[in-house]
């Protein structure tokens, strides 16, 4: 739509241009005209000089952004402006319905409270100029340039708009993964401190009592505590693998390589670490890698021999995290949903691929 | 046997002070914190520390470094470090800095009293001691029933219980063995698995574990 929009205004300019430049090819000067007009500049000149030599530059600059655009017509306002003005620091943005400013990306600008020219049109703002303050500003040419570079300036309005919406989502589904995790940590941090702990503080005091049935000629008593003590301990290990399950404390301190392996360790199939960086990613990066698999591994459900095999590694950027795997026949894959969700949260991509029973899932994530 | 002990919450340190006391040891320290726990340590130089893994400030692995603190300060005090969840890493990690008297087991495994006079008595003679259950999580581990399966039945029993620290005598007693038995299966375990040196007291625990881990 912007490639489209900034050819059509190349045109409309360029044509525009052909006939108000003077000595242009477009309108060779009639025989004669030089000389009445020379006396009718001579006569003007000591009162228009000035005006004229704004005028002048106004058109020059008017011609630059024409010529800048019709260059390279993928080319944005705000540098076809650039250059037109000579202030390489010049930004635009752009006036949402929602009250924000948004650059041509979609992403949130705060207006300076000074060097800013407003563009209008009928008395609507359609986009704001934000000069380099290192530059004079000249408010006649600015203004003839601005207007020069109007359709541009629409076109990327509207995709500002429509990248907004889209950032905002993404913003909005990342911001909703971080506080479950955060909901997460929380519970599993409760649990930890309430019911856990009082748990063995339970088993301790039956232990005691044990130990001290044990030294009276009472052997009923030791029994009915050891069954009491059983039931507690099958109630702290249930408790014990929902907590962990919830949020694992291994994942802050010894990163994806410990954690990883300790959860490949208690896997319910055979499962080989491949690769793992050895050095801390990004916290948001660590979480992502580490649900990814574990929920995995929870959908996955027994695999048959030889199991799933994992790597992560970096690549360019990115950490991309593969999953070989082997589907025992009746299974569905896993997935889906709620792992691309995830890792789209991050910034991420996840492809799955497979022939027959051995599957792969690759997600790749932005990293740094 | 004089005990000092390290955990936030009251309730455990005091259960735990109870227990030990009904096992004939002596509670010297009782804290919340490790730096009033390291100064406990400091003044009071008992024969065991005993150390919850989760401290403040920030909940993580503050328990593992009081753990090798003591160690490297005051080489007389022994180190047992209690856990909520058992993690083979976190034991490795603590063997790998200081391979002898120190342990690291599930925080509830102590309840019974027997089984907490037998980690503190092995602690403080030296040994190691890994929880049994994070030995048989690993060794029934399905990845490894592929290497694993050179060894006979018995073979297995003793590496397990390698794992877990004990000595020749203890594996010996436990399994009804002589010690030349035992140290034949050690042996052949090692030849078995490929691990060139049989080597002795606790540094085999870190070789065992780190096989298991591969």
């Amino acid at each position: 739509m912007a490639d489209i929009a900034a050819t059509a205004f190349a045109v409309a300019v360029a044509a525009g241009l052909g006939v108000t430049l003077p000595g242009g090819p477009a309108s060779p000067p009639a025989p004669g005209w030089h000389a009445a007009a020379g006396a009718m500049l001579l006569v003007l000149a000591a009162a228009v000089t000035v005006p004229a030599l704004r005028a002048a530059h106004a058109r020059r600059v008017v011609a630059r952004v024409a010529v800048a655009v019709a260059d390279d017509p993928r080319r944005s306002a705000a540098d076809a402006l650039r250059s037109a003005l000579g202030d390489a620091a010049l930004r635009v943005a752009y006036p949402l319905p929602d009250g924000t400013w948004r650059d041509r990306q979609g992403r949130v600008v705060v207006l300076p409270d000074r060097e800013v020219t407003m563009v209008t049109d009928s008395g609507e703002t359609v986009a704001a100029l934000i000069h380099g303050s290192a530059v004079r500003i000249d408010p006649v040419a600015v203004t003839e340039a601005a207007s020069a570079a109007r359709l541009l300036l629409d076109s990327e309005r509207l995709e500002a708009g429509a990248l907004a919406r889209v950032n905002d989502l993404s913003t909005a589904r990342r911001l909703a993964v971080e506080a479950a995790d955060a909901e997460r940590a929380d519970l599993e941090r409760d649990l930890h401190d309430g019911a856990q702990q009082r748990l063995v503080a339970l088993r301790y005091a039956l232990g005691l009592a044990g130990a001290h049935a044990e030294r009276l000629p009472a052997p009923d008593h030791a029994a009915r505590l050891a069954d009491a003590d059983q039931a507690a301990e099958l109630a702290l290990a249930s408790l014990r693998d929902l907590a962990h399950g919830i949020s694992p404390g291994t994942l802050a301190t010894g990163g994806l390589a410990g954690a990883v392996r300790t959860m490949a360790e208690n896997a319910q199939s055979a499962v080989t670490v491949v690769e793992l960086p050895a050095e801390r990613l990004p916290e948001n990066v660590e979480r992502t890698v580490y649900r990814l698999i574990a929920d995995f591994l929870a959908d996955a459900g027994w695999m048959p021999p030889p199991g799933a095999s994992i790597a992560v590694r970096h690549s360019g950027g990115d950490i991309v995290v593969e999953i070989e795997y082997e589907r025992a026949g009746d299974a569905g894959i896993p997935a889906s949903v709620h792992l691309a969700d995830r890792v789209a949260a991050a910034g991420g991509q996840l492809h799955h691929t497979g022939h027959g029973d051995r599957q792969r899932l690759i997600a790749s994530l932005p990293c740094g | 046997m004089r005990v000092a002990i390290v955990d936030d919450h009251v309730l455990l340190r005091e259960g735990l002070a109870r227990l030990l006391a009904e096992a004939g040891m002596q509670v010297v320290a009782s804290e919340g914190n490790t730096d009033a726990f390291l100064g406990a340590v400091g003044a009071s130089r008992p024969d065991v520390a005993v150390i919850d893994i989760r401290l403040p400030p920030t909940f993580t692995d503050e328990g593992l470094q009081a753990a090798d603190l003591v160690r490297e300060r005051y080489p007389g005090t022994a180190v047992l470090v209690l856990s909520q969840y058992l993690d083979a890493g976190y034991a490795f990690r603590l063997l790998q800095s200081f391979p002898s008297g120190v342990g690291y087991l599930l925080k509830d495994r102590v309840s019974q009293v027997a089984v907490l006079v037998d980690a503190v008595q092995r602690v403080v003679a030296g040994e190691c001691v890994v929880d049994p259950s994070i030995v048989s999580r690993l060794v029934n581990r399905t990845g490894l029933t592929e290497p694993l399966s050179v060894l006979t039945p018995r073979e297995r029993e003793v590496l397990g219980l390698m794992a877990e620290g004990r000595t020749n005598t203890a594996i010996g007693e436990q399994l009804f063995l002589s010690g030349r038995t035992v140290e034949g299966n050690v042996r052949r375990i090692f030849d078995k698995l490929g691990l060139a040196e049989t080597p002795q007291d606790n540094r085999r625990v870190l070789a065992v574990l780190a096989f298991l881990r591969a």
